[in-house]
């Protein structure tokens, strides 16, 4: 069990902040607030949207009444228990790791005093769960990156790194969903497709799914069929 | 029946009332900034207020009518001319083929919204027409409109002219002349790591525009003094939404609008309301606004007081 408050966040929606670090078990208590509360069809609701250590409700302004539905939903996580992982997927994301593809691999290679070839090896090694979506559509801010290869974002952010970029920024990795500009260290790219507008999920994996990387060749990139 | 873009203007999107449900994919709710000028315009020609619009940025486009259309252009305001004759904004056009009505000087405001009787004829991406500009989907193929598109439409006869009634205009666009609103706010939940002088100065600077501002977010600064915290705190990422006034390091606030990102690291100083959250995009840069602290009841009872407002005014 984790400690929370249910806090007012503006005039059409209130936040729940839990207490504590930031672990799985903590997502998966989060999921849990998210499953009453969704389940419980208050009135008004529009959405959740579950991070690290808080849940957000969002409301139509003229259809809710603030200090009630806190209290309501006070009630509803009373009961609230960690969500069961047998529904999460591991998904496994090809990544061609070819310099041409790459342009930061190296440097990463040489701040974290590694070669190319480890660097790809570590980052294939781990299996990286995913925590929240957030900040680009489709980013899935994921854990489980080895601290050997923790390396700062770079000092001049790219104007456009492209879609399906694999990268490292400080202690994180992730890939780019779409184009956009950023700051994290490209070491690989994926060829499949991260973020799809077709899908009635349009993200590839959902918190507490796992991500685990595959090299794959430069011919296998360029062959890759969607 | 299509409309052909003749001048795309500096931004014009196709927009709605937005993408709700999807926040959870990272996907911003996107849709009219100004919602109650999108609403007017719709009205103006007899649509529900949830059809899609044409949202036109400071600098407007010029299109030609290929058939003969029912049109309102409300919000921002703008010199009109139809076929080169000036035409007003705020009331029914009923065009012939052939017609074209264009954008020319910005008078006063930032946004105006194009209203067509009815439908844009476009698919729904995830139960939207908005256009995202951010991973490029929906609206008019995921992207502003250039010139030479042409926007098919589902017409809808509507033999009306209706005026907006001036009050209203009053009411919503008060202070759009003077280059400066003021807009309402709540505490935001890193409001109290705020050092008293800095709570001070939130409320009482005027705060201009900067030209960075975009759809995703208003970023504001003051001659005066940079906002301060009494800590610095190490906040997780968390959810945010339109409306959430952010305070980077640089001490300089932002405001999160519609096409915002869905989460932020940055302490959340404040909400403007609501009812205030479409006067927001009537700002450009070096227009000015200031921030009045309200409660959440205030805040509810000025949407309240103000969707009433707006649908009594708009009611026949």
């Amino acid at each position: 069990m984790f400690n929370y408050s249910v806090n007012i966040n503006s005039d059409n929606s209130l936040i729940i902040e839990f207490k504590g670090e930031i672990s799985l078990e903590l997502t998966r208590f989060i999921l849990g607030c998210k499953q009453n509360i969704e389940q419980a069809q208050l009135t008004g609701i529009i959405e959740t949207v579950p991070a690290y250590n808080s849940l957000l409700a969002i409301f139509k302004p003229l259809e809710w009444e603030p200090v009630q539905t806190s209290s309501t939903i006070e009630k509803l996580l009373s009961s609230a228990k960690a969500v069961e992982t047998s529904d999460s997927e591991k998904h496994i994301i090809p990544v061609c790791y070819d310099a041409s593809l790459a342009p930061d691999l190296e440097y990463v290679a040489q701040r974290t005093n590694l070669s190319v070839k480890e660097v790809v090896n570590l980052h294939t090694a781990n299996q990286y769960p995913v925590y929240m979506l957030g900040f680009l559509p489709g980013f899935l801010y994921l854990g489980g990156l080895n601290p050997k290869l923790h390396c700062t974002r770079r000092d001049d952010p790219r104007a456009k790194v492209e879609a399906g970029s694999v990268a490292i920024g400080g202690e994180q990795t992730g890939i780019y969903p779409i184009d956009s500009p950023g700051g994290w260290n490209i070491i690989g790219k994926t060829p499949k497709r991260i973020f799809d507008i077709t899908k009635n999920k349009p993200a590839i994996a959902k918190p507490l799914d796992t991500i685990q990387f595959t090299s794959i060749s430069l011919d296998e990139f360029n062959s890759y069929e969607h | 029946m299509s409309i052909r873009v003749l001048k795309a203007g500096v931004l014009s999107t196709i927009q709605d009332l937005g993408r709700p449900n999807y926040l959870e994919y990272g996907v911003s709710r996107n849709g009219a900034l100004d919602e109650y000028s999108h609403q007017i315009a719709n009205w103006l020609v007899g649509n529900p207020k949830s059809n899609a619009t044409i949202e036109v940025t400071q600098v407007g486009p010029s299109l030609e009518f290929m058939e003969n259309h029912t049109v309102a252009v409300a919000g921002a305001s703008f010199e009109l001319t139809l076929n080169d004759s000036p035409c007003p904004m705020n009331t029914t056009l009923h065009l012939k083929a052939g017609d074209v009505l264009t954008f020319e000087k910005l008078l006063s405001g930032a946004r105006a919204y194009i209203a067509i009787a009815g439908e844009i004829n476009l698919e729904a991406v995830m139960g939207s027409l908005s256009t995202n500009l951010l991973a490029g989907f929906g609206g008019y193929q995921g992207r502003a409109l250039e010139d030479g598109d042409e926007i098919a439409i589902n017409s809808e006869h509507f033999t009306e002219t209706r005026v907006t009634p001036k009050e209203l205009s009053v009411e919503h666009h008060h202070s759009l002349e003077q280059h400066h609103f003021v807009v309402r706010f709540t505490q935001g939940r890193e409001y109290e790591l705020l050092t008293e002088p800095s709570k001070q100065s939130l409320v009482e600077n005027d705060y201009s525009v900067s030209s960075y501002s975009n759809r995703m977010a208003l970023k504001l600064e003051s001659d005066k003094d940079t906002l301060n915290q009494t800590q610095e705190l190490s906040m997780t990422t968390a959810p945010i939404v339109s409306g959430t006034v952010q305070l980077p390091p640089s001490g300089h606030p932002i405001v999160i609008l519609a096409d915002g990102q869905t989460t932020g690291g940055y302490p959340r100083v404040g909400q403007v309301i609501s009812a205030d959250l479409s006067l927001l995009a009537q700002l450009k840069a070096n227009d000015t606004v200031s921030f009045y602290p309200v409660t959440v009841d205030e805040a509810l009872s000025a949407l309240f007081k103000k969707n009433n407002y707006f649908d009594s005014a708009l009611s026949h």
